[in-house]
């Protein structure tokens, strides 16, 4: 249409200014037809103005700020040595191997180490722990027998020392982006010449858009016949991935080009450097984008940018073009081509020599594993330390302030339990078809002193972000729940470890009138027996009527002592475990239990600090006593031994004395072990999601797992009781005088001062008061 | 009895010290001045880190150290009082009396000092309780 008016509009004032030599009227119409178009075109202007104005403002107010919502970083616990600490080689290597260490005849830089016999030489990184950063520095390791022996620096012998912590995850926004912010003087010269020559040759030439690049561009497409080189400087790179879309329309190119204008008008070349290094994306890692030249080094490589070598800053580079298509994991070969190019224009370019170019192209591409320890994630223990976090922290501030969370996760002790589990899992489905992959399983491990978190399995896939079974499958603890009858017994004073009680069967009547008649696992009555013989063996029928004895709401009140805090119906079939909790809610009441009776809450988070390193908060322990410490070691008597002579007597393997309690539901569909050692409690879950029935028990399908997290890990036998005396006791239970023979028992010191029956001189008083109590059977 | 002739006993300390007119608040010397129970020196290192973040008022920082110190050796009751005492002065009294409860479960009963040290603070907390 304008090309057709045009020449019309254009013939008529020729017409006009040929016969206006005579007077000026003429002159009106040409008037008419200027002021629209002045007009049209100062609204254009203006529009064109406004336009910038508001493009220069969201440049500015873009870039003046914190550019990026980073992510909170969380991290394991620091590994800290000193003299003494129990570390075998074995957890030395792996804690080193997941922080991204390399093993060299030389650790002659920061991320190295070498061994020399029973002496580790670590060049430890720096690190900006809770408390400070820490420079990088030489540390020496002596180890013997399993454990420290010495600690050196340059400086001398060293009391303490830490290794930094390994990563274990982020807290992200909704799009999932990660990175890790550098500065430019920490990014080496050479990756960003190297970036130069491969991207944008004319970098530091140019305003932000360059007209030779657009014309290269469009001659190379052209000759192509379609769009195969781009024209876009790093400038127009950088706004396209901060400020715009993906869109491939020419408004959006105009908007682009103008911007970029804008930027290059406001910020330096280094500005804009350290932006795109920062911003542009280099992978995925599952749910995460990779972005930036700093993470994408720790993703592909597993160490800072300080330490890459040529051929890897090359393959980074070369990542820039496509970071899928040249994903050096995936494409090996293309990536390496596309490092190799990198490599000749960075020596066309006196980047590098001639001979560095020749030894970087002769190296192989070699990445580390994404599925390493350093880079993966933990779902199960960051969804606990993400709603813990929330209790003192805006999600918001989570997901954008960058914060560094220190945590309690040990991530030695968590290899151990998800390895132990998914061997055994694997070895109860074998050989029974129908059930192979249908058997899940939750692990808590906690520390016994401070209720730290040291790990946590929400399932049988470690890495599976989703149900979290630990925190949220509620399943019927079954005998977890006895410790709690025998407690409330021991705490009457009338019964002792000794005292006889009843396992004749048992049938009790609901308020429905329904009977209540809960057998042994085996079948069999076993009489009168030692409540000791009760708990090791886990006798349903007696511990129903030792609960029903004492009372059943003094039975509640000990679970809610214990750490309980839901409300539990007063049934009795409560008794035997008829009540469903989460692993970790069952982790609490034995916590109570290992800790001298302290209610511990249960914690993930030892300190969050900024991203500049300044600490915001820090958690310590905590812990109500709610028991008598002597009491606790007088429960912990008995259940050690459920593992000296009882239902968890495989535990015996390992280094005695340990405490635990194997745990069966009705029907068999939830396995379970509580138990701990003088470090530890663990907590382990088996069962099926669809609540089937299962041809295990506790003992057989929870308990090696415990067994095995606690072989790895490294068990330590219990501390020795120092409230607790050995009195022995007659058939009957009654206590009997110093030097009478006959079966011992733990005792509180008190008790020494309780009257004693002389050896041989009659039957047990305790023993007939309890069978008098009998009266609400029938 | 006994205990009621110690607890006398303390009592009449605390009076003469009022008499002599010292005063009942903790200086940061007194409280670093105080053994660590097991010389080890890890727990040593973290105790000084603990005392120099105390002397800046970090009482925070002062807790973490502290709580590091723990895990070294979780049942020494040396740390668990400085934790106490830290948690204290940081105002926390609830994990305060928590935290002295710990360490009065694993001091050492013939540890007089000790004992001292935890009633004074136990006094401290709830003036009222601990006579």
């Amino acid at each position: 249409m304008a090309k057709k008016a045009g020449p019309t509009r254009a013939r008529t004032p020729r017409r006009k200014q040929e016969s206006s030599h005579s007077g000026k009227p003429l002159l009106k119409p040409r008037k008419r037809w200027k002021l629209p178009l002045i007009s049209l075109l100062l609204v254009l202007l203006t529009i064109f103005g406004v336009w910038m104005v508001y493009l220069d403002a969201q440049v500015r107010a873009a870039f003046d700020g914190k550019k990026w919502a980073l992510p909170a970083k969380v991290y394991a616990r620091p590994l800290a040595l000193y003299p003494g600490l129990l570390l075998s080689e074995e957890q030395l290597r792996a804690e080193l191997t997941w922080a991204d260490y390399r093993e060299a005849p030389v650790a002659d830089r920061p991320g190295t180490y070498q061994r020399r016999g029973s002496e580790w030489l670590i060049y430890r990184r720096g690190f900006p722990f809770w408390d400070g950063a820490e420079n990088s520095r030489r540390i020496r390791v002596s180890l013997s027998g399993g454990r420290v022996r010495a600690l050196a620096d340059d400086t001398g012998s060293q009391p303490l020392l830490r290794l930094e912590p390994q990563y274990i995850g982020g807290i992200f926004p909704a799009h999932n982006e990660d990175r890790e912010l550098v500065r430019l003087d920490q990014v080496p010269p050479v990756l960003v010449a190297a970036l130069i020559v491969t991207e944008d040759k004319r970098f530091f030439e140019h305003w932000g858009v360059s007209v030779h690049g657009i014309v290269r561009a469009m001659m190379a497409n052209v000759r192509a016949g379609g769009m195969v080189q781009g024209g876009s400087t790093l400038t127009q790179q950088l706004v396209k991935n901060f400020f715009l879309n993906n869109e491939r329309t020419l408004s959006r190119k105009v908007q682009e080009a103008f911007m970029s204008l804008l930027l290059e008008l406001h910020y330096s070349k280094e500005e804009i450097l350290e932006a795109y290094i920062n911003e542009v994306y280099l992978g995925q890692s599952g749910r995460r984008a990779i972005h930036g030249f700093g993470l994408a080094s720790r993703f592909y490589f597993g160490r800072p940018l300080g330490e890459l070598d040529t051929g890897e800053i090359a393959t980074l580079v070369g990542l820039v073009k496509g970071a899928s298509f040249y994903n050096p994991r995936r494409h090996e070969a293309r990536a390496r081509d596309r490092r190799d190019l990198v490599l000749d224009l960075m020596a066309q370019h006196q980047i590098i020599t001639e001979a560095e170019r020749i030894r970087a192209r002769g190296q192989p591409l070699i990445t580390a594993s994404p599925r390493r320890a350093g880079q993966r994630e933990y779902p199960a223990f960051l969804e606990l330390a993400k709603e813990q976090l929330q209790q003192d922290y805006r999600l918001v501030d989570l997901q954008s302030e960058g914060l560094r969370i220190f945590t309690t996760l040990d991530p030695w002790i968590q290899a151990a339990v998800e390895e132990s589990a998914e061997q055994h899992l694997n070895l109860l489905e074998r050989g029974r078809p129908g059930l192979e992959g249908k058997l899940e399983t939750a692990a808590v491990i906690t520390s016994v002193d401070g209720g730290e978190i040291r790990a946590l399995l929400g399932g049988r896939d470690a890495s599976f972000f989703g149900f979290n079974r630990a925190l949220n499958a509620r399943r019927a603890i079954g005998s977890l729940a006895k410790p709690a009858v025998f407690l409330a017994a021991l705490r009457t004073g009338d019964y002792h470890w000794g005292s006889l009680i009843d396992d004749a069967p048992v049938a009790v009547e609901g308020r429905a009138g329904d009977l209540w008649q809960p057998e042994n696992y085996d079948h069999q009555s076993h009489g009168m027996v030692p409540m000791q013989t009760a708990l090791s063996h886990s006798y349903n029928q007696a511990t129903a009527r030792l609960g029903m004895t004492i009372g059943l709401q003094k039975v509640v009140d000990e679970l809610h002592r214990l750490g309980v805090r839901e409300s539990l119906p007063a049934y009795p079939s409560l008794l035997l475990g008829a009540v469903s909790m989460s692993p970790l809610e069952v982790a609490q009441i034995y916590q109570t239990i290992a800790s001298e009776g302290f209610v511990m809450p249960l914690r993930t988070i030892d300190a969050v600090t900024t991203s500049e390193g300044d600490m915001l908060s820090s958690y310590a322990i905590r812990g109500k006593q709610m028991y008598d410490p002597v009491l606790m070691e007088w429960l912990r008597a008995g259940l050690e031994q459920v593992v000296a002579t009882g239902t968890a007597r495989r535990l015996q393997s390992l280094p005695q004395p340990l405490a635990a309690k194997t745990g069966t539901s009705d029907s068999q569909r939830d396995a379970w072990l509580a138990g701990f050692d003088n470090r530890h409690l663990g907590v382990i879950w088996v069962g099926r999601d669809d609540n089937d029935p299962m041809p295990f028990t506790g003992s057989s399908a929870a308990l090696p797992v415990w067994e095995q997290t606690f072989r790895k890990a490294g068990a330590e036998p219990l501390s020795a009781p120092r409230g607790l005396k050995m009195i022995t006791v007659d058939p009957q239970g009654t206590l009997l005088a110093d030097g009478c023979s006959g079966e011992a028992y733990p005792f509180p010191v008190s008790w020494l001062d309780k009257p004693r029956q002389a050896c041989n001189s009659g039957t047990s008083r305790i023993g007939k008061e309890i069978r008098s109590w009998l009266d609400w059977l029938f | 009895m006994a205990r009621l002739v110690i607890l006398s006993c303390l009592s009449l300390l605390m009076l003469a010290g009022c008499a002599s007119n010292t005063t009942t608040q903790y200086s940061g010397e007194d409280y670093s001045a105080y053994p660590d129970g097991t010389n080890h020196p890890a727990v040593i290192t973290l105790f000084q880190q603990a005392d120099d973040a105390a002397q800046s008022g970090n009482w925070s920082a002062a807790m973490t150290y502290l709580d590091q110190a723990r895990r070294i050796e979780p049942r020494n009751p040396y740390v668990l009082y400085r934790q106490a005492w830290t948690s204290m002065q940081s105002g926390d009294t609830e994990r305060a009396r928590q935290l002295l409860d710990r360490a009065r479960v694993f001091a050492d009963p013939a540890d007089e000092q000790l004992a001292y040290r935890l009633y004074e603070l136990s006094y401290q907390l709830s003036p009222d309780q601990s006579l």
